[in-house]
Order: C-alpha cells, then sequence, then structure tokens
C-alpha cells in the first residue's frame, strides 16, 4: 500500500522502496544494509530482541539506529478515581487491537481500596467485548495476526497460571482468535510479568500507595507510554516525572496518540521519536562558520 | 473468492518480480485463505533497493520544499480517498478490526499532512562566535540512505524522505515497506 501510495503521489522514483519478504527472511536482507556504505541509518518497530542484534551489527558499522521497540506498559489507579472512567479506560487501554499496539496497557496496578470492585467491573465489561470477523464493523475483538501469536500469548497464560496465577476471563481461543484475558496474583517470575507480551492479556495488581504503584510501575526494563488515573488532575501531573517512560498520560489510556507528539521509548524501549522531533533522529548537525577576516594563527 | 493477486516488490519506482520469479503465500489470520502471492525478496532485492535509494538521494536532498510538500499533501489525498479500500485490506489481511484500520487511516493522513509542513521548518541555527567578523551556523543535513524494518501487526505510516523498507512478513500488502528512503525533508 505505501508503494503504491507513493508511486500515485509521485514521489520520484528511488525516493520510497519497499522490498517484501518470507517469514525468516529478514536477515540476508538485513546483511545487505549493513554492508551498503550507503546506508546510514537503521530503523526498526519491532521488538528488543530484533533491536538488539541490529544495535550490535550497527556499532560495529557504526552506522546510526532508530529504535521504536516495545513496552510492558502500566496504567497506576488511584483511589479517588471515577470508577466507571476507570473501567473504560482499561479496557480500551488492554484490548483495542485484540492487544497488538505497542502501547496497550499490559498491567493495570491498582489502589487496594478499591481493587476488588474495579476488578468485578473490569471483568464483566470486558466479558460484553464482541469477537470474531474483522470485517464485521461491531466487532472489537479480531483474530491475532498469526497462529505464532496466538500460541504464544497462550503458552504465557498457561505459565502464569501454573505458577499460581488466577485467570478471571479470556484463556481461551477459536481460530486465531483470543478471548480478551485478565489475570491477578501473577508471580514476577512469569514471563507474562516482565516481558511485553503482544495480544489480549493484562495483568491487575494491588498496591497500597501511589508510591508502592510507581515502583511495580517501573519494575521492568521497558519503558514505552504509561497512564495515571485519578480524580485529581495535578497530583497524577505530580506523580508524571517519576515514571521511567517516555509517554505519560495522566486521564487518558497508554493508548493514545497525537502526531506532532514526540513519542517514543526510554530505556529498553529504544529512543526514536515520532513528529517534528524525529527529523534530528535522521539528520547530522554540521558547523559551518565563515570569517571575512584574515585569522591571527599561532605560527 | 476472486483469484488470488500477485503482489510485486517495488524498487527504483519500478514493480518488479524477486529473482526466479520467487512468492511466499500472506494469509488471512481470520478466514485463514490466501490473501496474496508476495515477492520473496532477499539480497538482490535489497541491493536494488539500497542503490535506488542512494541514486534518488541528492536529488531528493535538493528539492525545494514546496515540491516537497505537495507530495505528501498528495499522498495524505490519496489515503483519505482510499481509506475504506485500505481499511478491508487492512482488516483482511492483518486482523485489525474496521473501527481500528479506519483510525489508523486517518493517522497516516494525518501524520502526512503534518510531514508536508515539517519540510518548511528551520534547518539550522545562527551561532555566537568568539571572532570578529563571523558567520556561524548549525545546519542540519540528512544521513542519507535509511533502512527501516517494519513488521506487520500494526498498520502505520511512513515518515520523512528515502527510505528502503522491508516489508513485515505478516502483513506486506499492508504495509508494503522497507524502504531505503533518502531521509529527511533537508
Amino acid at each position: 500500500m505505501v508503494a503504491e501510495i507513493a508511486e500515485e503521489a509521485g514521489f520520484p522514483p528511488g525516493v520510497i522502496n519497499v522490498v517484501t519478504h518470507a517469514p525468516g527472511g529478514a536477515a540476508v536482507i538485513a546483511d545487505e544494509f549493513f554492508a551498503s556504505p550507503d546506508v546510514r541509518v537503521i530503523n526498526l518497530i519491532g521488538g528488543v530482541n530484533t533491536a538488539r542484534l541490529l544495535a550490535e551489527r550497527a556499532g560495529r558499522t557504526l552506522k546510526r539506529t532508530v529504535l521504536e521497540l516495545g513496552g510492558y506498559n502500566p496504567t497506576i489507579i488511584l483511589d479517588d478515581v471515577d470508577m466507571d472512567y476507570a473501567v473504560r479506560a482499561a479496557t480500551f487501554g488492554a484490548f483495542f487491537h485484540q492487544g497488538q499496539i505497542c502501547l496497550n496497557t499490559r498491567k493495570i496496578i491498582i489502589q487496594r481500596s478499591i481493587h476488588d470492585e474495579f476488578l468485578e467491573k473490569f471483568v464483566a465489561r470486558t466479558k460484553t467485548l464482541p469477537s470474531g470477523d474483522p470485517l464485521d464493523p461491531t466487532t472489537i475483538i479480531g483474530p491475532l495476526v498469526t497462529q505464532a501469536a496466538v500460541d504464544l500469548v497462550h503458552n504465557r497464560v498457561k505459565e502464569a497460571v501454573a505458577k499460581g496465577a488466577k485467570l478471571h476471563t479470556g484463556g481461551t481461543y477459536d481460530g486465531l482468535v483470543y478471548q480478551p484475558t485478565i489475570l491477578t496474583d501473577v508471580p514476577y517470575d512469569a514471563t507474562v510479568s516482565n516481558e511485553e507480551t503482544f495480544g489480549p492479556l493484562v495483568i491487575v495488581e494491588p498496591v497500597d500507595t501511589a508510591e508502592d504503584a510507581v515502583r511495580v510501575a517501573n519494575r521492568t526494563m521497558y519503558g514505552l507510554t504509561s497512564s495515571i488515573l485519578t480524580g485529581d488532575t495535578y497530583r497524577g501531573f505530580e506523580l508524571a516525572p517519576t515514571l521511567l517512560h517516555g509517554i505519560v498520560n495522566v486521564n487518558s489510556p497508554t493508548v493514545n496518540d497525537e502526531i506532532h507528539a514526540p513519542m517514543g521509548g526510554v530505556r529498553d524501549s529504544g529512543w526514536g521519536r515520532t513528529g517534528p522531533d524525529s527529523l534530528a533522529d535522521f539528520t547530522d548537525v554540521i558547523w559551518i562558520n565563515a570569517t571575512s577576516d584574515q585569522r591571527q594563527l599561532p605560527f | 473468492m476472486s483469484e488470488v493477486p500477485v503482489r510485486k516488490y517495488y524498487a527504483g519506482g519500478q514493480w518488479r518480480e524477486a529473482a526466479g520469479g520467487a512468492v511466499f503465500e500472506d494469509y488471512e489470520p481470520y478466514t485463514g485463505e490466501v490473501f496474496a502471492r508476495v515477492a520473496d525478496g532477499g539480497a538482490a532485492e535489497a541491493r536494488i533497493a539500497i542503490e535506488a535509494a542512494a541514486e534518488a538521494f541528492p536529488a531528493w536532498a535538493a528539492l525545494a520544499p514546496a515540491e516537497k510538500a505537495k507530495l505528501f499533501y498528495r499522498a495524505a489525498e490519496i489515503v483519505r480517498r482510499r481509506s475504506k479500500e485500505i481499511a478491508e485490506i487492512l482488516a483482511r489481511e492483518t486482523g485489525s478490526t474496521i473501527p481500528f484500520s479506519t483510525f489508523q487511516q486517518e493517522g497516516v493522513a494525518a501524520t502526512l499532512e503534518q510531514a508536508a509542513n515539517w519540510v518548511f521548518l528551520p534547518k539550522g541555527e545562527v551561532l555566537q562566535s568568539n571572532v570578529p567578523n563571523t558567520h556561524s551556523v548549525g545546519v542540519r543535513r540528512p544521513l542519507g540512505v535509511v533502512a527501516s524494518f517494519l513488521r506487520g501487526t500494526v498498520p502505520t505510516s511512513c515518515r520523512g524522505g528515502p527510505c528502503s523498507t522491508r516489508s513485515p512478513q505478516a502483513t506486506p500488502s499492508s504495509s508494503n515497506r522497507r524502504s531505503s528512503r533518502p531521509y529527511p525533508p533537508d
């Protein structure tokens, strides 16, 4: 599609090129990119493991990398929140595009005093989400992109449950449509506690204080997006800088987007930025100076 | 279901078959049917894309900002005009729901429109100098060919100038881009 649009819009030949390849075929293409002195930037929108491989090779060849990676995105819910809004924001944040957006909420961290009420309402709302044919305009939960994606989500759910997690809804699939899944009591050594899981899967974890919530939110090395839901917007704004994430949304879900905003990650979520800030990622600053006098030189 | 379309790859302004006519099958996640047969690119195709981008780079960097802006605006118009069709392709090929696909198209068009204006942003700064009668500036210069790796779970937009994109294997038609783009709008 991108190439078709570029062609029809009249972009000069060679300005935009698109090479497609079969699954598993990226490595030989990457070899060419690294071998060519003309290629100055390696840009990846993808996963952290691929990013490490590319960044290592870019180090050897001294090419710049612009990496836009995944996240382990927390939503913090404080006890002064509007409960219905919190439930709506959590449902959207966790399950939009069946959890396959890098900005989806992976963990909901909620003050203990409102945990039970929230969990009950969140599970109930999640059960109402229509799933199935993506071409049906009423569908909210469509299929995951491949069988491998379904297997990955399902294995991580099974692993968490085997380690003691409680499954409140979901955990099943039909074809490639995975039912939106809510887990609690997930031990920190379960993969899903530490790794981005690209699917409709979210963990709810109670904490006592806002400070505890921030500690949990900063537990993993990922740092893409985060959300604080609170009835006291200023309190949320004060907490925001303590979150080690590239984006902090106060009273919006983790899935939130403005074209001109500098969206991007910190730590294991990479360092690319969107908006006009992206221009700096793909340019060098050159110092040019010109003097009309002859300089006094040391010799 | 009509005949399965064959998708070529795109480099140097031409649609091309991969060496030996190699293709792979791209499946619809919901139905499991073959959505398209797509050029299976490798080293040779990557080289062609990189060379095309490198060749395009000087003229693209030198192109007047107003001319670049027109291209981005035209691309945005095409996305809006084809929005419904693109949303259906995305739904079939990636499994994204129609509301999400439609929402993404709006984002792509808005990004292109904003990019059209970024070409007019200042390209540097006038600096202080300790040397009398000196004009000192910091000027931004595009790095060169950008190689982008894109995966197919989320249909997004392509930012900026020349690129060689490698298209995500799971959804090659929608994203259809590992591009080599001579990036920025200079």
